[in-house]
């Protein structure tokens, strides 16, 4: 009996460890993997909710960008999104008017030296019927509006990411000539972002983003 | 060799294809009619056509001109036929003259375009020329007169 009695409380206490052993593995490493479901589930919701259009949006919201993409049928220039000198206007077709056609100055290639025209190929701003405003969006509101065929020249996904990524108007804004600041982020890694944002099925950011800016408008 | 037309004669020049278009029309092709007013888009002094669009030859490439057609101020009539020529010279618009080359030629592309053109259409398109002894009031006058002769069939 004696010796039943200890070996109920040998076997007992090898329970008891193996037990406590369990529990002093298993909870770390249970908490653990909870955590890291929580991040990565935190990520997943990030990501769906529009985070991967955030990290190459600084690019949209620049002034190389935005100054033919904000309020007012007319281009704007330098970093402060002032008025295009001489009363420029959208025209018809986003290609000026009259004898102040965008050509007129423009060349498809920018010019030697300080203040002189810059240029690329089909230079020229959105059209009147689709004009691409994006000043005073929020994230979630561009990344809307550069999907929506009705908006952007009934681009699909892949043509809207080649436009984006390939196209020599938008690829000016790394080379913008001299005097001007080019875009804030290396060219691959922004290809690398947009390429990223796409294969993820291109989420918007909820509304609440930030608005877009440019100068003030006349 | 490039290859194009000026005032509907052809060309064909030996020339460096990133030589201002400007260059070429004053230095090979002697029409000194089109004037170099500030060398960067600025002023307008430098309007011609190519393909009947206005463009600052200053800063336009002769390459940008081959197999096209170019028109300068010598092209615009043969005769200063041209309603807009002969408007010019009834408001008596030039003063000093130097920028009313490019003058005309803007011009000419907003009659084509509009060929009864508001005060405000005139303005617009002829902001980018530039005159320094300021005879806007005129130039926009004598844009209102050679409307009016157009309409009424003066145009060649």
């Amino acid at each position: 009996m004696k010796r039943s009695v200890t070996s109920l409380l040998f076997a007992a206490g090898v329970a008891a460890v193996i037990f406590a052993g369990t529990m002093s593995i298993s909870l770390p490493v249970g908490a653990a993997e909870k955590s890291g479901g929580a991040s990565a589930a935190a990520r997943d919701s990030a990501k769906s909710d529009g985070a991967l259009f955030v990290e190459f949006v600084s690019v949209l919201r620049h002034p190389r960008c935005m100054n033919c993409h904000s309020h007012g049928d007319f281009p704007r220039q330098g970093d402060d999104g002032h008025p295009h000198t001489m009363n420029v206007r959208r025209g018809p077709e986003g290609h000026g008017v009259t004898a102040e056609k965008c050509t007129t100055c423009h060349q498809d290639h920018n010019l030697a030296g300080a203040h002189m025209p810059p240029g690329a190929p089909n230079w020229g701003l959105p059209p009147p019927n689709m004009p691409m405003i994006w000043e005073g969006l929020s994230d979630g509101q561009i990344c809307q509006s550069i999907k929506d065929p009705k908006q952007n020249k009934n681009r699909n996904l892949d043509q809207l990411v080649e436009h984006l990524t390939e196209d020599k108007l938008v690829m000016w804004g790394w080379n913008p000539g001299k005097g001007r600041t080019p875009v804030p982020m290396a060219h691959d890694e922004f290809s690398a972002k947009v390429k990223q944002w796409q294969v993820a099925g291109a989420p918007c950011p909820a509304e609440s983003g930030k608005k877009a800016e440019t100068g003030t408008i006349p | 060799m490039i290859s194009f037309s000026v005032n509907r004669r052809p060309v064909k020049l030996d020339v460096d294809p990133s030589t201002p278009l400007l260059w070429v029309l004053r230095d090979n092709l002697a029409l000194t009619g089109t004037k170099f007013g500030c060398g960067m888009a600025q002023c307008g002094a430098c309007t011609v056509h190519i393909d009947g669009e206005a463009v600052r030859s200053c800063v336009a490439a002769v390459s940008r001109a081959e197999g096209k057609e170019v028109t300068t101020i010598e092209g615009l009539s043969a005769d200063l036929s041209h309603p807009l020529q002969r408007a010019w010279i009834a408001e008596d618009v030039p003063q000093c003259g130097y920028c009313q080359s490019g003058q005309l030629m803007s011009a000419a592309v907003l009659l084509r375009e509009k060929p009864r053109p508001t005060d405000e259409d005139i303005d617009q398109a002829m902001t980018g020329n530039i005159c320094r002894c300021g005879t806007y009031p005129r130039i926009r006058k004598a844009i209102h007169r050679a409307a009016e002769m157009m309409s009424a069939g003066g145009a060649k």
